[in-house]
């Protein structure tokens, strides 16, 4: 059986399917409109959400930083939570920008790459803004505290909370690094874990990356 | 190009080039219902990208392009699953029942087969290539050169080849 053989034949099928679809196209053009907004909404809303909340949490934590700038451990807890918010801001915009390098007009292996780029970023971008959380909710409470109360948790939590529970949340973020990387080294054991680890995008773009390098090789 | 105001280019061009619609979402799709949000899916991005096309290549490589990466995540997204295109409702969207070999050819029916078994870029591919598009239309889609779809299209002829040997 040879291709050439079934191209005439493969052509006046879809010749058929084209006439016979002709009248859906009238209905899909009514509903493009409203189909394009429904399909731009949800991202434009989750990145400009984050980065709202960077700027928030950046805007609030230098006031707090520079209003407590004479105690070292208020001015510290309100410097991390400063950078944090700048990290949100720069990661919404990046992911932003690569957003907008998109075009689905482009050759399909450079649009599948830079998208499988995104997709990695994405993921890649949710480890860095999700571990700090092991240990920033200290200072976060902290902040809340001083900020909403006048009461200093750290001074009047006991001796022990602070280091106990910056000791925990350490461990727990290197804990959680390791397992990743033994994961990615086990490729038999560890999807699962890293899906729920890194979400299931990571996952996704590496497997398109890894086609896309065997489609261009072959 | 402002989002409320498709102009007349656009439809004008769509209508002309709509067969390119309809091939990619039936190689891509077998479920009817999939088949139309992909379809939807492709006219929307082909709207939203239309303003950035430029004339430098012609306009049904452009909607080629779109439309194969639009099919090719919106395959990816497993948003299409490999459900079985029913006879009734086949018949009731007015589409020929793919999914069954009986009313084809037995050559296309075997063809049709090898397309659903191929992975997204090959299939496109081998899509460009049925539709009868030079090589170098299909490098220029696709982003390859010339001489490597020439040797891709030359490995698909001989699988396809090798695969259809055991039937006869």
């Amino acid at each position: 059986m040879e291709l050439d053989d079934l191209k005439s034949a493969w052509q006046s099928l879809n010749a058929s399917l084209a006439r016979q679809n002709e009248l859906n196209l009238a209905l899909l053009q009514e509903r493009r409109l409203e189909k394009a907004r429904h399909l731009l909404r949800p991202l434009a809303w989750g990145q400009g959400l984050q980065m709202a909340a960077g700027a928030l949490l950046a805007l609030a934590s230098a006031t707090f930083w520079v209003r407590h700038r004479a105690v070292p451990h208020l001015l510290v807890t309100g410097l991390l939570l400063h950078a944090y918010g700048i990290l949100l801001i720069l990661f919404g915009a990046r992911v932003q920008a690569l957003i907008g390098r998109l075009d689905f007009g482009g050759p399909v292996l450079e649009l599948q790459r830079r998208l499988a780029e995104l997709r990695r970023f994405y993921g890649r971008g949710g480890l860095w803004i999700g571990l700090p959380w092991w240990v920033l909710w200290l200072p976060l409470v902290e902040m809340a505290f001083v900020g909403l109360f006048g009461a200093d948790l750290y001074l009047n939590a006991g001796a022990t909370f602070l280091p106990l529970n910056l000791a925990v949340g350490s461990l727990g973020w290197i804990a959680t690094l390791v397992l990743a990387g033994w994961a990615r080294r086990h490729p038999s054991l560890g999807p699962k874990f890293l899906r729920v680890l890194e979400g299931s995008s990571l996952t996704r773009a590496q497997r398109l990356l890894d086609e896309l390098e065997s489609f261009e090789r072959e | 190009m402002s989002p409320a105001a498709p102009t007349d280019a656009f439809l004008e061009q769509v209508e002309l080039n709509r067969g390119i619609l309809f091939k990619v979402a039936h190689a891509y799709c077998r479920d009817p219902h999939d088949r139309e949000d992909l379809v939807q899916d492709i006219l929307v991005q082909v709207w939203r990208s239309f303003e950035r096309f430029d004339g430098r290549c012609k306009f049904s490589t452009w909607m080629y392009r779109i439309a194969l990466n639009v099919a090719i995540s919106f395959t990816r997204a497993e948003r299409a699953r490999a459900a079985p295109l029913l006879q009734d409702e086949a018949r009731l969207c007015g589409l020929p029942d793919l999914s069954d070999p009986a009313p084809l050819p037995e050559g296309l029916a075997f063809l049709q087969r090898f397309i659903d078994g191929l992975p997204p870029l090959d299939k496109a591919l081998l899509l460009l290539y049925l539709d009868d598009r030079p090589h170098a239309e299909i490098a220029d889609v696709l982003g390859l050169t010339a001489t490597h779809v020439a040797t891709k299209i030359g490995r698909l002829k001989q699988r396809l080849r090798e695969q259809a040997a055991p039937t006869r």
